[in-house]
């Protein structure tokens, strides 16, 4: 298979990093280019000693990489829409960071870029390619595992804001200011922004879709950030099942501007549990176990050391799959429009004080 | 009647080589009937303790391949602890094994990830079921191996290996925990099923399978692995000889480094 030209662009995405190995490993992907915003961005970048050139003005990258097939949308999310529109004049395929737009008149146009063009768009939801969500997905098949009651999760992180501060800044986050509700001086595009894994991942194990959401956002754990850091949802889905969601930054976190040892407080950064209960029992998962752990440097503080993340291999297997063989990935713009939908959901809900039906 | 795996791991070998277009540069078998049959024999060291290799036999050191022990080896390697003093490990797994398979594979993973060779021990062994270890490495470090292969069948094995140092402690167990973590717990009427996947690449296959496959996949990317796995391979021989020797004279024995 001939490798797949492709570009990163903006690297302002906390998975940004967890790209780079992928990215020189896989033979399918001839890396070609990286977009930085800024100068410091693009120092960081070059530390790396990719031999990869890097560009702070994107319009030059594109000029000099006339060839680039692919891109890697590593941005905020208010940028996407703007990329999203240079991706497809150039016929270039894209993988999208989580959220490709709030707005779904915006999200909507950009679905209508994509099936004019004929591109590949992939939204980047990595725990699609996850061992241990694969084996849940197992054991939790209708015929085995009978119906789901109860689909309870958690996305919970340390804040991210310090070293992605676009993620802490409401139009950047969620695409434009809107208060919390009524008399509270927050805005949308907080944690919730940041994870909608849950949202999806439900959807996919049910086969089914949200018949309502409840939400609430607690008080803020770091009363300076102008977004939400705590919230909890829960509903039910039209199949019955009931579930509880954690997508708080509840984890905290030293304030770095670049990510790396001793980030943590608390001494694990990021959690995804699943527990699920159905018909023939109970299942408790953590996606991202077994660990190693220990209280070295440089803060001596008790630290879970993650051992793996296969997930982005999968991931770009797909998108290279899609792209040559004119596939449509899992994750496509249509499958994820209701994942978007249920958050949005979530922010009216907390606005409103009330479930929002879908 | 017992499904013989073993095809469908070279398959997933062959597939992983094709992948990252890796060409081996020579022939190989990765399981032990295949005497007759040409090509490297790439097998797990324990396959070969008690006998001389002979140049076909390639001992695959599989278990450094599993992501714990690099980590460990990581926060060792990189500083993250410093100094190591002390090295606490215990290992109990079912009769599949022996307690020389069990010896050799934990003196492996307590010189490799700590860096350095065992260079005294004293070993107290019970019926060739169990074991206890007394080891010093060449930095000074004390080590203690706890290894006994009576785990009943169906049970998950039980391992622990904590790094003490002057500055931190590092473990693949979790603080205040005796069992290793898991997972996912399914939760039945007839039974607690557990399940530790983490290679998603070689999603199904058993773990040690999957070790094999990776540290296979290893040695063929990079042949000269075979040559230091080999002399290592002697070293631990080495080692369980002055075990049993170390039993039966209630002595320290020193094992020569090579």
């Amino acid at each position: 298979m001939k490798p797949i030209k492709i570009a990163m662009l903006s690297l302002t995405h906390g998975h940004t990093r967890k790209y780079f190995q992928t990215l020189n490993e896989n033979r399918n992907l001839d890396w070609v280019a990286a977009y930085a915003e800024t100068d410091k961005i693009k120092e960081n970048f070059l530390s790396y000693n990719f031999n990869v050139p890097c560009y702070t003005d994107e319009q030059e990258m594109w000029n000099n990489h006339p060839d680039i097939e692919a891109v890697i949308m590593a941005s905020a999310n208010n940028k996407h829409f703007h990329q999203f529109k240079a991706c497809a004049e150039r016929g270039v395929h894209v993988l999208s960071m989580k959220i490709p737009s709030f707005d779904m008149a915006e999200y909507e146009e950009i679905a209508g870029l994509i099936k004019k063009n004929g591109i590949v768009c992939q939204v980047e939801l990595e725990l699609h390619y996850n061992p241990v969500v694969q084996r849940l997905k197992e054991i939790v098949n209708p015929g085995e595992f009978g119906e789901v009651s109860m689909f309870n999760a958690t996305n919970i992180t340390l804040s991210p804001v310090w070293a992605f501060p676009w993620q802490g800044v409401p139009e950047a986050s969620y695409g434009k200011r809107v208060p919390l509700s009524e008399g509270d001086h927050r805005f949308r595009g907080g944690c919730l922004c940041d994870h909608p894994h849950v949202f999806d991942l439900i959807r996919w194990f049910t086969g089914s879709e949200f018949e309502y959401v409840y939400a609430e956002a607690g008080p803020n754990l770091r009363t300076e950030l102008e977004v939400e850091d705590t919230m909890l949802i829960n509903g039910r889905m039209k199949n019955g099942a009931g579930f509880l969601f954690d997508v708080s930054w509840s984890r905290l976190e030293e304030r770095l501007e670049t990510p790396g040892p001793g980030w943590e407080i608390y001494p694990k950064r990021m959690e995804v549990n699943i527990a699920v209960a159905g018909d023939r029992g109970v299942v408790l998962t953590d996606c991202f176990g077994p660990n190693v752990y220990h209280n070295g440097k440089p803060n001596d503080r008790y630290t879970v050391q993650y051992t793996y993340f296969d997930e982005w291999i999968g991931m770009m297997d797909e998108f290279v799959d899609c792209i040559r063989n004119h596939k449509e990935p899992k994750i496509n713009l249509e499958w994820h429009k209701k994942t978007i939908e249920a958050m949005n959901a979530c922010y009216e809900s907390v606005s409103a004080r009330q479930a929002i039906y879908m | 009647m017992q499904i013989d795996q073993r095809p469908a791991i070279k398959d997933a070998l062959l597939g992983l080589l094709k992948k990252y277009g890796v060409w081996p540069s020579f022939t190989f078998q990765l399981n032990r009937e295949a005497i007759g049959e040409e090509g490297l024999q790439l097998l797990p060291g324990w396959e070969f303790v008690g006998g001389t290799l002979n140049p076909r036999q390639v001992p695959l050191l599989t278990w450094r391949t599993k992501r714990p022990v690099i980590e460990l080896k990581n926060i060792v390697g990189n500083n993250i602890i410093e100094d190591v003093c002390l090295i606490r490990c215990c290992a109990f797994v079912n009769s599949d094994w022996t307690l020389k398979a069990l010896l050799y594979r934990e003196f492996d993973l307590v010189e490799y990830i700590a860096g350095h060779k065992i260079i005294s021990l004293h070993a107290t062994l019970t019926d060739k079921r169990a074991g206890n270890i007394i080891a010093r490495l060449a930095n000074g470090a004390l080590c203690s191996i706890e290894a006994s292969v009576q785990l009943p069948k169906g049970n998950p094995t039980v391992e622990r290996h904590e790094l003490i140092a002057r500055r931190g402690v590092a473990s693949d167990l979790l603080v205040d925990a005796q069992t290793p973590q898991h997972s996912i717990y399914y939760y039945t009427e007839d039974r607690e099923r557990r399940y530790t996947d983490t290679d998603m690449e070689l999603f199904g296959y058993e773990p040690g399978e999957i070790d094999h496959i990776r540290a296979a996949f290893q040695a063929i990317s990079d042949p000269s692995l075979i040559k230091q796995w080999s002399a290592q391979h002697q070293h631990l021989q080495d080692l369980l000889a002055q075990v049993f020797a170390s039993d039966k004279k209630l002595q320290t024995l020193n094992p020569v480094i090579r």
